[in-house]
């Protein structure tokens, strides 16, 4: 079955196939998260958590002819930004305190990773991160942009390109 | 190939944008080329470096949490249904309850009791001499009349008037009415004004207002069924009005009047002085 004749079973209730979508859709939504949320593992399985408890929540608004992967998508970055504003609030609340000494616990590899993407401008990490974690085609990314798919195409080949450079500068 | 097809289609191939047969295509290409292959394998080495490691215990976690939460929602889901009706029925029910509602209403104003109402006000009439005290029923509204008798609605504010408890409103109901054309409804609030009007003045008003037009076959009738309801000035004013019409219709009533020990000695008089004439 389709991701998208699943979610129409899951819009006409019969909700167990969303342990099908979760199954297929977990490992690419959590490391979404984990790199969206600077390596925080614990944060990203919460939010995958609240992704699939609003695909259910919300399971009428599929349309009939939609593509599921952007619709996930397009919830996916919802959540993300949810979580990035109540961050900033529990940043806010917690800068009166004054800390001594910080540590901050990365692991090699994820280090590596973020100085590549943070060196890259937004609208090329996002189309990368869409088609690393996501899988996603030329035309599914246009779709969620809302962009054409030769502007796709561009970007991609040029997040790619900035991807090799940084890689090889780094290591 | 040029340098930068090659790297166009290695961006293809790595983000999975290649449609199999141009997979193998460029497969073999790079077999060929050993410095395609080698730019190949770099883009491949830094796209495989986004890899992120998952740890199983969080992933088992996620799955006890999203396996806990769906059989929560089923659960949910399932009670909800239970009790949830069905939209149309929804609607049926609604709509019979509109219609069974519309239809008592109606039912209840065409039984509804159409009894007529009469109100009345009770006042005291105080007499200078000795004290007598009149207590006379005024009659103030009567419901449905206006309904019954069809009347135009330039009439009925004069008929109302003729209502009014004030005597001199009742008067300049009665002297208005003289300059329009009597018809039916005006003649019955006329007559029952006459034979009820508390007011000997509002009386000789309909007097007043009716002998010019005591020609008529139904301002004598009226003149004549109301001699037994008045007295005094008021009855002898009347008697004139009917002898001077030449009315044979009144003689019977006259000569009852005549008989009657109540009459006004005066009045009675009059009505023999009348009735000579009359036979002469």
């Amino acid at each position: 079955m389709t991701d998208e004749a699943l979610m129409i079973c899951i819009k006409n209730d019969d909700l167990e196939k969303a342990g099908l979508l979760y199954e297929r859709y977990k490992i690419r939504l959590f490391k979404y998260f984990v790199y969206r949320t600077f390596n925080d593992q614990e944060a990203s399985k919460d939010n995958v958590q609240q992704v699939f408890l609003r695909v259910i929540k919300y399971r009428k608004s599929f349309k009939d002819d939609g593509d599921f992967k952007v619709w996930l998508y397009s919830i996916a970055a919802n959540v993300k930004k949810k979580e990035f504003i109540s961050q900033q609030q529990r940043n806010n609340a917690l800068s009166a305190y004054t800390v001594d000494n910080s540590y901050v616990t990365e692991n090699d590899n994820y280090k590596l990773i973020h100085e590549i993407l943070q060196r890259m401008p937004v609208q090329y990490r996002e189309v990368l991160t869409m088609s690393k974690f996501w899988g996603m085609k030329y035309e599914e990314i246009a779709l969620a942009q809302q962009c054409s798919v030769g502007v796709i195409k561009t970007r991609v080949y040029r997040a790619v390109q900035i991807l090799r450079n940084a890689y090889f500068k780094l290591i | 190939m040029t340098a930068r097809e090659i790297e166009n289609s290695a961006t293809n191939y790595i983000t999975g944008n290649m449609s199999e047969g141009e997979k193998i295509a460029f497969e073999q290409m790079l077999e060929q080329d050993e410095k395609a292959k080698q730019k190949v394998n770099e883009l491949l080495l830094a796209w495989n470096s986004l890899e992120i490691s998952t740890d199983p215990m969080i992933v088992d976690e996620m799955d006890h949490d999203f396996y806990s939460m769906l059989n929560n929602q089923i659960s949910t889901h399932e009670a909800s249904k239970i009790y949830r009706m069905h939209p149309v029925m929804y609607w049926l029910i609604s709509t019979a309850a509109v219609i069974i509602f519309i239809i008592a209403f109606f039912i209840g104003k065409n039984t509804a009791s159409s009894q007529e109402i009469i109100k009345y006000r009770v006042a005291q009439i105080m007499k200078p001499g000795p004290v007598q005290t009149k207590v006379v029923k005024v009659y103030l509204v009567r419901n449905n009349e206006n309904k019954k008798q069809n009347i135009t609605d330039q009439q009925a504010p004069l008929i109302a008037q003729l209502q009014s408890v004030y005597s001199s409103k009742r008067i300049s109901a009665v002297l208005a009415m003289g300059h329009r054309e009597l018809n039916t409804s005006y003649l019955k609030a006329l007559d029952s004004a006459l034979k009820h009007d508390p007011d000997p003045n509002v009386q000789l008003a309909i007097l007043q207002t009716l002998q010019p037009k005591a020609n008529s076959y139904e301002v004598q009738r009226l003149l004549i069924n109301a001699l037994p309801f008045v007295q005094g000035t008021v009855q002898s004013s009347m008697v004139d009005i009917l002898l001077e019409k030449k009315s044979k219709e009144a003689i019977p009533e006259m000569l009852t009047l005549l008989n009657d020990d109540n009459t006004d000695y005066h009045t009675q008089g009059q009505i023999r002085l009348g009735i000579e004439e009359f036979l002469n």
